[in-house]
């Protein structure tokens, strides 16, 4: 009997957890729906004059480029990066191999107050602040390491005697890297790149030390609004913005298998 | 243009170039692996090593005077050498108070978080493939979105004018809204939001290294579930429960978006102090220090977790 009631509550909390992180998501996406002047559910009618209010606002305008804009050049280094250093670890020996793993997941472990706050002093300091450039740099420092342990564990995956045969038959390292390696890590370097995307999309703390008035990504662009809640123009900001990470995650679900997450180990 | 070669080419070996080019490319060549490491290594040299190591002479450094806009640099006074910015930390009440507080919500987060990420890891660990799918997608799809836009969802939805309070204020079992936000509960909650999917998976990773058949050896001996679970399960999923606690007592103590949001100035957090030193009040000085303090209340656990890492002997296989 206790074991009855000891498992209907542990599925009830079970249940309620995973509630919890999805029902203030959908809430979003309804508030923005709103046609009333408050921030409130929407009764009877929906409206996307919220939709239509942020994009057509130059402010909320100028933040979504830049956030794409950033997220873009954040791709373009984290993922030459990691892949140049996945390569690295899985085809050969390295002799520190768990200090420099460990340097490489480093930047993970540091609060992105902490990232921020450094990067800040360090960019203006070189002249790096206050272009989109500083933003990626910074978004990169936690792209890398994801990157890094997607492509270890794809390059990993693949079979090597069919590298070892192309070798064989006397192509050059980077001729079998592109012609054979490449288009069997595909899925793995979409998965690496679509996260890479959606991390600098997300990041926020690092982001509101490196804006500046003219350039600012959306979270930062909505972090002063959050604390008066005045409109529901913060919702549809939000539900922008789930809307480009559901989007790239639908495409990552169609590439790989969740459950090797887990259970590739 | 190739030397003289008696010995032939290797499988993949292509003939060498004379010259100090030769020894370089020959060297690099020899070495892939250094050259694949040096882009990434000079990034994070660059832009994560350089940048801590500046910021802690920043934390060494003056004070601004007043408001912050003293001559030249406003954030802090270059040139100066002090310990005053760690001295005040460390005796101003103050600080200390939010020291403790990061401290608590740290230790708070991790065990809250550990206990309900458990309990989800066990229902992932035994549902069927599909569904197992479905569930490890919604654990990990908060991760990917906005701390921000989780937090305005929360809001919305545990706020005075929420969709929880609207409905307890319309059934009548409330007469006034009950305050579930700008409080404890809310900043715990939030924090736990942000740091689950890391448990879950954490736990949910060791949970399916377990071989399934000693729990069935077990039931088969004759023991109940619950026993099957405490004296098989539960001990070998350990291992991810430490990780998951260490994780959450990180990302615990760093908190920033959950605290600064969903609760009040009673309630605020270490990393929230970095960034108001640093962007309210221009002292970059004292808000570097803060920083470091923070960066060794982490280190601590880390450097403990791995010192018990290194310890604990070998397992013999089974």
């Amino acid at each position: 009997m206790i074991a009855r009631v000891g498992a209907a509550a542990i599925t009830a909390l079970s249940w309620v957890t995973l509630g919890l992180l999805l029902i203030p998501l959908v809430t979003s996406l309804l508030v923005s729906l709103t046609p009333s002047e408050f921030i409130a559910l929407p009764t009877g009618r929906i409206s996307l004059r919220w939709y239509q209010q942020f994009f057509g606002e130059r402010t909320w305008n100028a933040a979504l480029t830049t956030t794409l804009l950033v997220a873009a050049l954040t791709v373009a280094i984290s993922f030459p990066l990691g892949l140049l250093a996945a390569t690295a670890f899985t085809r050969y020996h390295l002799r520190w191999r768990a200090v420099v793993h460990m340097a490489i997941m480093l930047p993970l472990f540091v609060p992105s107050v902490i990232l921020g706050i450094g990067s800040l002093s360090f960019h203006r300091a070189i002249g790096l602040w206050g272009t989109p450039l500083s933003l990626a740099v910074a978004h990169s420092l936690w792209a890398i390491p994801l990157v890094f342990v997607v492509l270890k564990s794809t390059l990993a995956g693949v079979d090597r005697s069919v590298e070892e045969a192309a070798a064989g038959l006397g192509a050059h390292p980077l001729r079998v890297f592109w012609e054979v390696t490449l288009p069997l890590i595909a899925p793995g370097v979409f998965v690496a790149v679509l996260f890479a995307f959606l991390i600098s999309v997300n990041e926020f703390v690092m982001s509101l030390f490196l804006s500046t008035p003219r350039m600012r990504t959306l979270p930062v662009a909505i972090w002063p609004q959050i604390q008066y809640l005045l409109t529901p123009i913060v919702a549809a900001a939000s539900s922008v913005m789930i809307a480009i990470t559901l989007a790239i995650l639908a495409v990552t679900v169609k590439l790989v298998n969740v459950r090797r997450l887990i259970e590739y180990r | 243009m190739s030397d003289a070669r008696t010995v032939p080419l290797a499988l993949g070996e292509r003939p060498r170039l004379r010259g100090r080019l030769a020894t370089a490319l020959g060297r690099a060549r020899r070495r892939p692996r250094l050259l694949l490491c040096l882009p990434l290594g000079l990034f994070l040299v660059a832009f994560f090593l350089v940048p801590a190591v500046m910021l802690f002479r920043i934390s060494l450094a003056d004070n601004p005077g007043g408001s912050g806009y003293g001559e030249g640099t406003p954030f802090y006074r270059p040139g100066t050498w002090t310990l005053g910015n760690y001295v005040r930390f460390f005796t101003d009440d103050y600080f200390r108070q939010i020291a403790i507080f990061t401290l608590e919500l740290g230790l708070a987060t991790a065990v809250l978080a550990t206990a309900l990420a458990y309990l989800v890891a066990y229902r992932i660990y035994r549902a069927r493939a599909l569904r197992k799918s479905a569930l490890l997608m919604i654990v990990i799809f908060p991760k990917f979105t906005n701390p921000l836009v989780l937090m305005y969802g929360f809001l919305l939805v545990f706020g005075a004018n929420g969709s929880i309070n609207k409905l307890l204020l319309a059934s009548g079992v409330v007469s006034t809204p009950v305050p579930m936000v700008y409080n404890l509960f809310s900043v715990l909650l939030g924090e736990m939001v942000l740091v689950l999917p890391y448990c879950v998976l954490s736990i949910a990773a060791v949970l399916h290294t377990i071989d399934g058949s000693l729990r069935e050896a077990a039931a088969g001996l004759g023991a109940t579930p619950l026993r099957v679970f405490l004296e098989i399960t539960l001990p070998l999923s350990l291992p991810g429960v430490w990780v998951s606690l260490l994780l959450s007592f990180i990302w615990g103590i760093g908190a920033f978006a959950s605290p600064y949001v969903l609760g009040n100035p009673d309630l605020y957090t270490l990393a929230i102090e970095v960034e108001r030193q640093a962007n309210h009040r221009l002292n970059w000085a004292m808000g570097a220090a803060v920083a470091f303090v923070l960066i060794g209340m982490i280190l601590v656990p880390v450097l403990a977790f791995i010192r018990i890492q290194r310890d604990r002997p070998v397992e013999a296989d089974a």
